[in-house]
This record gives structure tokens, sequence and C-alpha cells, in this order.
């Protein structure tokens, strides 16, 4: 697979091509003759090749300038929150990066006085953003239900000329039917949390007293899924050292009739027993092969399922601006924790150094200095690493928190991060390419 | 072509339009991932279909 990195132009080369290619990027100086002897390949066949990439050059797919546009100060504004509404947890997770829900604080709920004013201060920043963005999150955000719907209906009602976007990301415990209709009535999008069938998720997902969790959620979760046959959830997952063969996990998902789901890699310090290290990379390599093998097996027989990670919409993506500024944390998107306090993202919560403001106090963002930080760190081409990298226009830059959670700095990455990111999009690429070759559409 | 097929061309909009972006679409954490950044698996706001929820 060949990939022309400046304007997203994928390429399938047979094993000619490939030998031809990758002797001539090998030595750019060398002879036709050098070629011809180092690749066995004839004249007329090198002259047939080299004149397909010609082509491809000459239309721009291949070999174009870079881009690399200037940085723009004010590209982001506030158009997203995510709002912890509960720092607390019924579950005690072995990886979960907030300790066990409280963010290395005190348990608390956030007030319905806190939850509108963080909908206040997201409406008066965003300008004439039409799409705002709110993320019920926590610790485990239902059990602060009433805030939830409150805030929602708080939204809605006081600013009905915005497009309102709520997501909530649960662990399914505390989720009952009469819930249903008022997540269905305020189109809100569902993350799940299931790390795969009981073995996988009762590894590291349990309660305080060290019980698997999967007995308990399975029933509720899939009552709620069955409402939504067409969308509007993801049962999410995550892998570590434990539990990294996540291709049976999503295989397991999906036996268990979940027909969207995610699998992501943990995320902590290499001085965890469950951390991913760079010598699990070779197994990783080879779980995305199997899933990818999976996935397609199960579309070409009618029962596919979506995987986040393989939703590469080619026709439809984003543009080149949304590639060059990342996740937009600390500028464009921000979290509240319970007491009002804004963080750059759910990540950071507790981070006192990136403390923002707090949502009761005018004016709520009392720290210009480090938003400006965050919109830099946000830039693409901030990250030294990022500039040269094939990946840079699907990753973006990668995860700010990750970033400083690893090294301490924003703008130098998490490399195992990026080597995780890189294998599981050169395994979405895959999937669009096989579709793309199929002799019937498949998905 | 005999030896080099195309998946996709040209997928990432650098048009003029796409210098000036809109920004109405979807911050990558509100989405299914939560601990990393997935821009490539975003869409854009006004190619996309008219979808009722976020994904």
């Amino acid at each position: 697979m060949l990939v022309g990195v400046p304007t997203g132009s994928i390429f399938l080369l047979d094993e000619r091509a490939y030998r031809y290619l990758s002797c001539i990027l090998a030595d750019p100086g060398q002879t036709d003759a050098d070629v011809a002897r180092r690749t066995g390949l004839s004249g007329s066949a090198m002259a047939e090749i080299e004149g397909e990439f010609e082509q491809l050059i000459a239309a721009g797919c291949l070999f174009s300038a870079a881009a690399q546009p200037e940085e723009d100060p004010s590209a982001l504004t506030l158009k997203s929150l995510c709002l912890n509404v509960a720092h607390e947890c019924n579950f005690s997770c072995a990886y979960c990066f907030a300790h066990g829900g409280d963010y290395h604080g005190e348990t608390a709920l956030m007030s319905r006085e806190v939850a509108r004013s963080a909908i206040d201060v997201l409406v008066h920043q965003a300008g004439s953003h039409r799409n705002l963005e709110v993320d019920f999150f926590g610790g485990e955000p239902l059990m602060n239900w009433d805030v939830v719907v409150d805030a929602m209906a708080y939204a809605r009602a006081t600013y009905p000329a915005r497009n309102w976007r709520f997501t909530l990301t649960t662990n399914g415990s505390l989720l009952r039917d009469d819930m249903f209709p008022v997540l269905e009535a305020n189109d809100v999008s569902v993350v799940l949390s299931l790390d795969g069938g009981q073995k996988a998720n009762d590894a590291n997902r349990t309660f305080s007293n060290g019980g698997g969790t999967f007995t308990a959620i399975l029933d509720r979760i899939r009552r709620f899924t069955a409402t939504r046959p067409d969308g509007g959830y993801f049962v999410r997952g995550t892998y570590a050292s434990n539990t990294l063969e996540f291709a049976s996990s999503v295989r397991q998902l999906h036996e268990l009739g979940f027909r969207y789901i995610s699998m992501e890699p943990v995320v902590l310090a290499a001085d965890s027993s469950l951390a991913l290290k760079a010598s699990d990379l070779p197994a990783i390599r080879t779980q995305y092969e199997e899933l990818i093998a999976y996935f397609l097996r199960e579309l070409r027989s009618g029962q596919g399922f979506e995987f986040f990670h393989f939703k590469l919409d080619l026709e439809a993506g984003p543009c080149l601006s949304k590639r060059i500024y990342g996740c937009g944390a600390g500028a464009e998107y921000m979290a509240v924790a319970p007491n009002g306090d804004l963080f750059p993202c759910h990540q950071f919560d507790g981070v006192q150094e990136y403390r923002l403001g707090n949502v009761l106090q005018t004016p709520a963002l009392q720290h210009p200095e480090l938003i400006r930080e965050f919109a830099h760190a946000n830039f693409l081409f901030a990250k030294e690493a990022c500039s040269t990298c094939w990946a840079r226009f699907y990753c973006s830059g990668g995860c700010l928190a990750n970033n400083y959670s690893m090294n301490g700095t924003l703008t130098e990455p998490y490399e195992l991060g990026c080597l995780i990111q890189k294998e599981r999009i050169e395994a979405a690429l895959a999937v669009k390419a096989a579709q793309s070759q199929a002799e019937e559409p498949i998905g | 072509m005999k030896h080099i097929q195309p998946v996709a061309v040209k997928t990432i909009d650098v048009s003029e339009r796409a210098a000036k972006a809109c920004r109405e679409c979807q911050t990558p954490c509100k989405s299914a991932c939560k601990t990393s950044s997935t821009v490539g698996n975003q869409v854009c706001e006004t190619r996309k279909k008219p979808e009722r929820f976020i994904w």
C-alpha cells in the first residue's frame, strides 16, 4: 500500500511495482541498469511501472509538496465540554486513569448550578458555533442522573438556536429502562464500557471488592443497545497488557450481539503492571491482523459490524484545517470538575497547574496564557516529531494528555502511543483497500 | 493502470473552503475513543450524510 500523505491518496501496488519503488527510494541516484539488476525487472516492465507513477505524480496524487499551513492562534474557540458530573464510581477498574473516579481528590457530585453555569460558559465562549457538544462523564455519570437530565433540558430550553449534541459514557451498571426514553428524546450518543467477554472484562473491570462486573452489566447494556439497532452507541473496551488478545475480545462483543464496537489501548505509566510496552507491539500487530480478517469475514457474510478505528471516511473525512489542530484540548474542548473547575480535557481533571478557571466565577476562564499554550500545542507542526510522520493527517498530533502524563510536556508525543496509533491506521487503511478491491461491494 | 490500483485519491480537502474551516465537526474525544486523538475517524460536518446521532 502506498499513501500520498499530503493529499491522502491511497494506492495498492502489485509486487513488481512495490519492488521497483522500494529500490528507487533506497537509492534515488542509481542508474536504470542498477534498478533492473537489483529488482530483476525487465526494461519494458520498468518503463510500464514508471509510466504509471508518472501519471499519478502529474495528477498531483503522489510526491506532491507537503502542506505546512501557518499556525492561526485564533483557529480554536470553545465549543465542547466534558462535564464530569460524578467524581465517584461504583466500579474499581484496575487501569482507571481517573483513580477510581475521584481523580485523586474527594468524591463529589456536580450540582445543577455548576452544570447550568458550565452550559452558559460554553455558549458564551462559543461565539457563532452552531453545533455545541456536552459529554457527561465521570466517574460514573449515572450516579448523578438527575443533573444530567436537568443540564440537557436547561441547554435546550435556554439556548434553542444551538444544535446540542450530547454524549454519555457509562459503565452500564446503573442503566434503567426508564432512562432509555430520556436518552432517546435528547439524541444522546452513548458509550458503554465493556472490555469483551467475561474473562477479558473481569480481568480489569471489577467492583471494589474485586468481583467481576460482567454479569452485573451485560443484561442492562443489551437492553439499551436493543433499542438502537441502527447506532447511536458504541460498546467500548480497553485492552491492557493482561488482555492483549483484543481481536478475540472484539469478536466476543460482536457475538454478544453488539454492532458498534470500539477497542482502545490502555494508557498507563510504564511502571504499571498493566501498561503496554514496546515489546507488546508485535502481538498488537498480530491482533490487528486477526481483527481485520474477522471484520472482513463478517462483512462478507452479512453479519458486519462497525469498529470505530476502521471508520475512516475517505469521501467525507475532515478538512486539512481540522487535521492540523488535533483534539482541541484546552482551547476548543475543556472538562468541568464537580466544583466547577475547568481543565483542558477530562484526562487533565485535577492537574492544578493546568486549571483554567471555574464556571462559577467571572470571567470563567482566568488563564488565557494556558489556553494559548494549549492552542499552540494542538497545532500539528508545533510537535517536531509529527511534522514528518506519515500518519500526521490521521492522528493530528496525538493526545496532549498522554504526552503530558508520559513525557511531562504537551508537545513531545507519547512514542508508544504513536506506534500503536500507526498500527491501527494501517489496519484501517488495509480494510479500506480490501473493500475497494472486492469484486462485489462489502460493507 | 496495471500495477497500481487506486483505493482513494485526494481524500484530504485542501480547498479554499477547507482552509477557512467551519469547525462545526465533532471534537475527537466526544467520540468512542476518550484516550487518544482520532481526528482521522471524524467526518466533515458539511459533507457527511445527516444523521441523528453523532455516530
